[in-house]
């Protein structure tokens, strides 16, 4: 395997996946009335957990349910322009497509794949169409 | 019925009225009042790492609603910490663990010298237990007791 172009390339192709991963988070600073500051601090020493990362799961699940509960217009203004980005499940626009709230987009549009438009077919269609 | 009346029945019929994000979203309507504060402490900065397109849409929340992004964050937040607080009362031997918990940040609250929300609003009064002065008036609470084993 050494001095295999291939492995250099996955390798470096891993790396660099690796390195996107990290700039899909950002770290931010909430400023927080003192009291819940400090009973923050208290319940992440008694219950053992870090305070930085353990809220990016739980302010996804939020804005998920913020999401729901806009009203039409609200929801059409913020969620519609979210139909055609890709993004994984466990993210709010993964969650709400799952729930149905948000359609699947059409992933030859989304990735810009020539040929292919909104009509498209996925290749499994296609590939049962020629039989 | 248009596609778009089937999605808004299925939100209607899928959120989570107890949830803490349908409970911000009221907020922001003007459905709810916000949490109301009387002590005035300087704030404390907390770090919290967030997902860019949770940021985003954050953003667009902002935009759309007229509250900024560090109030929308602030107030997740805190919720959940009165929450997490609250539901500790549940577990086994949980009031005397929110007791402790409740006598120790109201102290250390005192001895840096910060200012006590009215007494309706500490943590002490949140762990006490309204139940026992209606039903046993003369009873010693799990708060008294915890309050008595301080140093």
């Amino acid at each position: 395997m050494k001095g295999c172009h291939a492995t250099e390339f996955i390798k470096r192709r891993h790396q660099e996946i690796s390195n996107e991963l990290d700039d899909a988070y950002e770290t931010v600073t909430v400023r927080l009335e003192a009291k819940n500051a400090l009973m923050l601090k208290a319940l992440s020493q008694v219950y053992q957990f870090p305070v930085s990362t353990s809220f990016t799961d739980i302010v996804t699940k939020h804005l998920v349910d913020v999401v729901m509960s806009l009203s039409d217009d609200d929801f059409n203004a913020i969620a519609a322009p979210l139909d055609k980005k890709i993004s994984d499940e466990d993210s709010v626009i993964g969650i709400l497509r799952a729930r149905g709230v948000l359609p699947e987009p059409n992933y030859f549009t989304v990735w810009g794949i020539p040929g292919f438009d909104d009509q498209a077919k996925s290749p499994n269609e296609e590939e049962g169409d020629g039989e | 019925m248009t596609e778009q009346t089937n999605r808004h029945e299925l939100r209607a019929s899928l959120v989570d009225q107890d949830s803490v994000g349908y409970e911000l979203t009221r907020v922001l309507y003007g459905q709810k009042a916000p949490r109301e504060k009387y002590a005035k402490n300087k704030k404390v900065p907390v770090n919290l790492r967030l997902l860019r397109s949770d940021l985003a849409l954050i953003d667009a929340i902002s935009e759309q609603c007229g509250k900024s992004r560090a109030w929308i964050l602030a107030y997740l937040l805190e919720t959940d910490i009165e929450r997490m607080f609250a539901i500790i009362a549940n577990f086994e031997e949980g009031e005397v663990q929110q007791a402790q918990l409740a006598l120790a940040v109201d102290d250390r609250m005192s001895t840096e010298g910060l200012e006590h929300d009215f007494k309706g609003k500490t943590w002490e009064w949140a762990a006490s237990r309204i139940t026992d002065q209606i039903y046993n008036p003369g009873a010693e609470s799990i708060l008294d007791k915890q309050r008595k084993k301080r140093p």
